[in-house]
């Protein structure tokens, strides 16, 4: 059976987002959007569809976040729009332990790459 | 050039984690799991209290890598592994050594981040951060060649090291 991947999600990159994500993580002001704030973007905007899908069945209280990597072909401006497709890539479980991987790819306005993000989370 | 900057250490930061750091990073990133804000959650959840979310530490990474490439928009690549818990009063510090500059100008680092007992926090983690223009990379040649003539202590982020080019390597 493939692995299930999930509607598209839009999250509009606002000021006042930005200003606090780069308050809580130390940016400086001036740096533009802070890299990780693809926590949001793409995180944020799929992992809650798999936490929610049965055909995967995360118990949330036992999920540790394994592994994160991030690739970007552009950075978001303020006020633009993204995309968040995300899938399922990898499933697989070793003794106690199951991991699975959600892999996420973000685009920006007229379609523009802008983040593939991996996203290994550990299931206890 | 690569041969001289490869193993050159970037500029690295320490900073104390509080609940307070936790909570506002919380509200931030959206990611309020209790596990995060809740002690009694936390302690529902197998742990001894509430826990730092592991892109609060990544988060933090990737403020240190935009100021080392001179602006957000350059950063290629961040990819870590997160592989010990962190608690509020644990202290990150953050240290860096470029692996390589590639024939793109994309500079490739190698991040520690260990807490205050030397346990890593976050393991296998690479950073890709591009050089905006033939300046920069000047400058890091310059910062890398200062670093070795001061025994390779840190001294600061490359753009506060001017007129180093004159220094005589002999």
């Amino acid at each position: 059976m493939p692995y299930p991947s999930y509607p598209a999600v839009t999250t509009a990159v606002t000021l006042s987002a930005i200003e606090a994500f780069a308050d809580a993580v130390g940016a400086e002001p001036d740096h533009g959007v802070p890299p990780t704030f693809a926590a949001v973007y793409a995180l944020g905007a799929n992992l809650p569809q798999m936490l929610a899908d049965p055909t995967i069945g995360i118990d949330v209280r036992r999920m540790l976040h394994g592994e994160q990597e991030f690739i970007w072909d552009n950075h978001p401006t303020v006020g633009e729009e993204l995309t968040a497709r995300g899938q399922v890539v990898h499933d697989e479980r070793k003794g106690s332990l199951r991991r699975v991987t959600l892999e996420t790819k973000v685009t920006g306005t007229d379609g523009r790459k802008i983040c593939t993000a991996r996203s290994m989370m550990v299931i206890r | 050039m690569t041969t001289l900057i490869a193993g050159t250490q970037l500029p690295g930061r320490s900073v104390l984690i509080t609940k307070d750091t936790i909570r506002q990073y919380a509200s931030a990133s959206g990611d309020d799991n209790p596990i995060h804000l809740d002690d009694s959650a936390a302690r529902e959840a197998g742990l001894s209290g509430i826990i730092a979310h592991g892109m609060l530490s990544m988060g933090i990474l990737g403020s240190l890598v935009s100021v080392w490439a001179g602006g957000s928009r350059y950063v290629r690549r961040m990819d870590c592994r997160f592989v010990n818990i962190v608690r509020p009063g644990d202290t990150l510090t953050f240290a860096a050594t470029i692996l390589e500059i590639t024939a793109e100008n994309v500079v490739v680092a190698s991040v520690s981040v260990t807490n205050e007992l030397g346990q890593p926090v976050l393991a296998n983690t690479i950073v890709e951060f591009e050089l905006a223009d033939q300046e920069s990379h000047t400058r890091y040649v310059e910062y890398a060649r200062l670093l070795q003539c001061n025994g390779a202590s840190q001294v600061g982020v490359p753009d506060i090291c001017p007129g180093t080019s004159g220094l005589d390597m002999g």
